[in-house]
């Protein structure tokens, strides 16, 4: 290696420690922060370790503030959400990308032109149907509407079209169903995009604030993120407190990604055929 | 195990939504063991052919029949066949032995049943030491072997085979070939194999059906095909390099019968007698006069039964050369020793054996034996 790669090398992984860094510290910091006292945080200079590191606002938060009970509403609809629209998009992502039918492709444009509609324009639609359908303070009504996602259709579809139609033939001649094809090739052969839309659906769901705050009215059937905007209100001094309720919050998201991180990895369908 | 069936094709169709029509009609009988191979350049139909009897494509027309029984209507898996594709689609998720063991716990077959199946096929194949392996960490030839281990533990009415070697390189190609070859006689299989290599079909084939935009153009042994094309396209696909075809005429005198080629109309040549049955006296036709390149010969003395040519370009490939010639407008290629000393520019004189010529009908095509007979 020549000196001049050296210099570019170490050059371009000094950056990469740096920018690895400025994106690390928020998240560091947060979680740090959420075990100093109350009023280190708010300092100056603010503390980058807790002096006296404490439990105290996770024991308020899952105490006093009952944040456990909003998590798990928030797990439910996440994790029912996450399941239902997986099922859902990668069986239609598929049928739009391999199967013949009247229309395909026609109603395909339709589905990928309604992508261009933000969700704001549709939300006040989308409650009075889900008003006129009963499901208004209902988990129905928070999970239903996530459940096929014309990204997430879109998404499979992309990627299942590169299935070489010879694989599905080959099943189909050693005997598999139709939804055969689909559980014991489809699936396998699509997993990192599976991946992809599980951890993409999950987060949309865990986070979202919104959609569950127009939906929901009893506040005991709140998600996390509205139950902690319900709780900014009332502790906005308390930036500790605030903190731990945000770990809290992205914890779960992280550990996922984590667990699929390898799935992302390409290459699943590599030496099946030339 | 089901025994090997025929397989029967009568007026098999397909015409697309489009109106395409990408095969018109073929009517073919495979009898049981048989290996048939469907031979033509892209686009003559003959893996859409292959395709309707697998189930993968709708049948426009017609009745398809294996065993016996019209399976028209049925999908792939009630067929009773098994298909090797060119791309392998090997399942790419699961193991060797996953692959082949796929389609008999499909049946739900028992677990001791699908074990000694997935050996006795591995064991023919050379697979054993590959069953854990995934098809990504197999080689081309180890992939396809095992596509064709998939089929054999079907122990299917008929195997399907759509160009499987097409992805191989030239050494592996033939090294498979060999053992295809093999395997059909040790299975006594009945076996459809579509290809656009002529030695695959020349060497695989009990018969090779020759396609062409849709059309079987000829049905028979490799030998009859090569040697009694029925007309200039088969004539001209099968034989590398082609058989030459030059415009010519046939004239009928009095009991005998000659052809001239419109280059070098003083040279007649006598045919052979089987062709004069197919002259009538005092008649002249045109025709296309067809010659395979190992039937002529080219010398450097004179003669009125010789056509002169010139050499343009000199092949040597070790075990022969092909001299490719010009007399006239037309091009002519011969096979010769590689001793022969010919140079660019030489001017050669041509014989043929002309008891190999074939005759065409300059307007149809089709050879003059099929048109008497």
């Amino acid at each position: 290696m020549s000196d001049r790669d050296r210099g570019s090398r170490i050059l371009l992984n000094g950056a990469l420690i740096v920018f690895g860094a400025m994106s690390l510290f928020p998240l560091l910091w947060m979680l740090s922060a959420s075990f100093m006292a109350t009023g280190e945080a708010t300092q100056l200079p603010p503390s980058i370790i807790p002096h006296h590191p404490t439990l105290e606002h996770y024991r308020d938060l899952f105490g006093r503030l009952a944040l456990g009970r909003y998590a798990l509403n928030s797990a439910l609809v996440a994790v029912v959400t996450t399941v239902c629209a997986l099922a859902i998009n990668s069986a239609a992502g598929y049928a739009f990308a391999k199967l013949r039918f009247q229309g395909r492709d026609s109603t395909f444009r339709v589905l990928a032109a309604g992508l261009a509609i933000p969700v704001q324009v549709a939300m006040l639609p989308l409650f009075l149907l889900v008003k006129s359908l009963g499901l208004v303070n209902n988990y129905g009504g928070v999970i239903i509407p996530g459940l096929a996602s014309i990204f997430g259709i879109f998404l499979v579809r992309q990627y299942a079209l590169a299935i070489p139609d010879d694989l599905l033939d080959a099943a189909r001649i050693d005997g598999a169903s139709e939804a055969r094809v689909f559980w014991s090739v489809v699936l396998p052969t699509i997993q990192p995009v599976l991946a992809t839309l599980a951890l993409w659906t999950f987060l949309a769901t865990w986070n979202d604030f919104m959609w569950p705050l127009i939906v929901l009215s009893d506040d005991r059937k709140y998600t996390l993120p509205v139950a902690l905007a319900g709780l900014v209100g009332e502790h906005a001094q308390d930036v500790e407190l605030m903190m731990a309720g945000a770990v809290i919050t992205v914890l779960p998201v992280l550990i996922l990604f984590l667990m699929l991180q390898r799935y992302y990895v390409e290459g699943v369908t590599e030496g099946s055929v030339k | 195990m089901s025994s090997p069936s025929t397989v029967e094709l009568e007026g098999i169709r397909k015409e697309y939504d489009s109106g395409v029509v990408a095969v018109h009609g073929v009517d073919l009988s495979v009898p049981a063991g048989e290996f048939i191979v469907l031979v033509g350049p892209s686009g003559c139909g003959k893996s859409t052919t292959l395709r309707m009897v697998a189930g993968l494509e709708a049948i426009t027309a017609g009745t398809l029949k294996i065993g016996g029984r019209v399976v028209n209507d049925l999908p792939p898996s009630d067929r009773d066949i098994a298909m090797v594709f060119q791309s392998y689609a090997l399942y790419p998720h699961m193991t060797v032995r996953d692959n082949m063991a796929f389609a008999l716990k499909l049946r739900k077959r028992p677990a001791a049943e699908i074990a000694e199946k997935v050996n006795a096929a591995a064991g023919i194949l050379g697979l054993v030491p590959l069953l854990d392996r995934t098809p990504r960490q197999l080689s081309g030839g180890q992939r396809q072997r095992v596509a064709i281990g998939r089929a054999i533990v079907r122990e299917p009415s008929a195997f399907l085979f759509d160009e499987p070697l097409s992805n191989l390189d030239a050494a592996l190609r033939g090294e498979m070939r060999r053992e295809l070859a093999a395997i059909h006689r040790r299975l006594g299989a009945t076996m459809m194999y579509v290809t656009h290599d002529q030695v695959e079909a020349m060497t695989l084939g009990d018969r090779i059906v020759v396609m062409h935009e849709g059309r079987v153009r000829q049905v028979d042994t490799p030998a009859n095909v090569y040697n009694h094309p029925l007309d200039t396209f088969v004539a001209a696909f099968l034989g590398s390099p082609p058989m030459n075809l030059l415009k010519g005429s046939i004239v009928g005198e009095a009991g005998r019968a000659y052809a001239t080629l419109a280059e070098a109309p003083s040279v007649r040549m006598e045919l052979p007698d089987e062709l004069r049955a197919h002259v009538l006296a005092s008649e002249t036709r045109d025709v296309i006069v067809g010659m395979r390149p190992e039937h002529l010969a080219v010398s450097t003395d004179d003669g009125t039964d010789a056509v002169p040519a010139t050499v343009e370009l000199v092949e040597p490939l070790g075990h022969e050369q092909l001299l490719h010639l010009r007399t006239g407008g037309a091009t002519i290629t011969v096979r010769s020793d590689p001793g022969l000393r010919a140079r660019v520019g030489d001017v050669v004189r041509l014989r043929a054996r002309r008891e190999k010529m074939q005759l065409f009908d300059a307007g149809t095509g089709k050879t003059l034996r099929a048109l008497s007979s």
